[in-house]
């Protein structure tokens, strides 16, 4: 990833629910397969009764209450359950960040809807990944608020140039670090390791989408204190070309999404 | 019509959201981004309401609109005013706008611009003054709106509070 050695930093965030990594690599596939999705939500009870909650929770509801994992997952779509997989497996971002202010889990959740709308509007291969990466690209502030380091703002700095300050690193290195440390595959690292800076990404137009996608959800849910402090990157500032209206449609799937979510957790 | 606030002193108004109070209360929305929080004031009633709407336009999904009219500027500004219309005539309501923050993108697809100028347009149309605004920016922004004084106070982190 990155060739240095990890920050020990990244020591002190526990590890997320086993069913993380394999829940990103059966997302990263063009075609999640239902039976690798469905082998995954059965080996963790816990996740399999948050399923079962949303699938038969009024968004998803149809018919007759389901009980069975295979059938909520073909009620819900692979895609879609393989997702809310991932999400209900990633609580820890509710947890709250004082030195941030509030938590990860709303604008997580939504960048993870946003980007991976933006990659398929712009048909760019392997947009599952952008979900993941998304989800997860903010983690590495878990271990920059588990250091106990003050973030001072300062108005005349980048909030990214606030966190080397006080850490000597930024959350978006120490995610790509946390990801690598809890086995997500390399390019998910890599993506999300330059979410920040997607010109140095292996793959730039996933970076881009990403991006892009931070920077619409910061402004619309704009809870933590460095929300609206980061820089928007000259190459996406005019959307990638995309009208106003995808960006708006992308941001209520991902508000409609939430709500489903968060219901159930 | 919305369930009315009269017991209780603070009200919290999410995104999408709408609420109503008299001068008992005070409504408070957190977090606004792009997001714009309409507050207006009824005093020949003594009925104040906040709307919290996240985006321009419900031309992009109507169906949702029916369902959740307050997540947009038209039918949430659309639904206020039926709110407050339905506890007395609507004369001279005192109409105050926040938010509409921005995170750096071109100003067509900037949703903070977008969103204010939306509630500038539904505002007009309707030919009701905005009495002030703390609009645009890059900031975030929590509002407590107290329906007794029609002072809208607003916070930001690391910043004085301001009253409009």
């Amino acid at each position: 990833m990155t060739g240095l050695t990890p920050s020990p930093l990244i020591d002190a965030v526990a590890p997320p629910p086993v069913a993380l990594a394999s829940l990103a690599v059966v997302l990263g596939d063009e075609q999640p397969k239902a039976h690798e999705l469905e082998e995954v939500v059965r080996n963790d009870p816990g996740l399999m009764v948050r399923l079962l909650a949303v699938a038969n929770s009024a968004a998803y509801a149809r018919g007759a209450p389901i009980t069975d994992v295979r059938r909520a997952i073909v009620r819900l779509g692979v895609r879609e359950a393989c997702q809310l997989a991932l999400a209900l497996s990633s609580g820890f971002l509710a947890a709250p960040l004082a030195q941030y202010g509030g938590s990860l889990w709303r604008s997580s959740l939504y960048t993870a809807v946003v980007a991976e709308r933006l990659g398929q509007v712009l048909k760019i291969r392997r947009a599952g990944t952008l979900y993941t990466a998304g989800l997860l690209c903010d983690v590495g502030k878990l271990a920059i608020e588990a250091s106990g380091r003050e973030l001072v703002p300062d108005a005349s700095a980048s909030f990214l140039e606030v966190e080397h300050r006080a850490v000597g690193t930024d959350h978006a290195r120490l995610s790509g670090e946390l990801l690598a440390a809890w086995g997500l595959p390399d390019d998910l690292v890599d993506l999300v390791t330059h979410h920040h800076d997607p010109r140095s990404a292996r793959q730039v137009r996933l970076a881009l989408a990403l991006h892009l996608a931070d920077a619409v959800v910061r402004q619309v849910v704009a809870e933590g204190v460095d929300a609206l402090s980061h820089e928007v990157s000259p190459l996406v500032a005019r959307g990638l070309g995309l009208p106003s209206s995808v960006l708006d449609l992308a941001v209520l799937r991902a508000s409609d999404f939430f709500q489903s979510i968060d219901e159930v957790m | 019509m919305l369930a009315t606030s009269t017991k209780v002193s603070s009200v919290v108004v999410g995104v999408g959201d709408l609420q109503v109070a008299d001068v008992r209360g005070t409504l408070v929305t957190h977090g606004l981004g792009s997001c714009v929080a309409v507050c207006v004031l009824l005093p020949s009633t003594g009925w104040g309401a906040l709307l919290h709407f996240m985006l321009p336009s419900s031309r992009i999904d109507p169906r949702r609109a029916e369902r959740q009219p307050a997540l947009f500027s038209d039918t949430g500004i659309a639904a206020l005013f039926g709110e407050l219309a339905s506890r007395g005539s609507l004369v001279q309501p005192v109409v105050k706008i926040v938010g509409g923050a921005s995170t750096g993108l071109a100003s067509g697809l900037d949703m903070g611009k977008r969103n204010v100028l939306a509630a500038r347009k539904q505002l007009w149309h309707r030919s009701f003054a905005i009495a002030a605004e703390e609009v645009e920016g890059s900031i975030s922004r929590t509002v407590h709106f107290e329906v007794a004084t029609g002072r809208v106070r607003i916070s930001t982190p690391n910043q004085p509070e301001r009253v409009l």
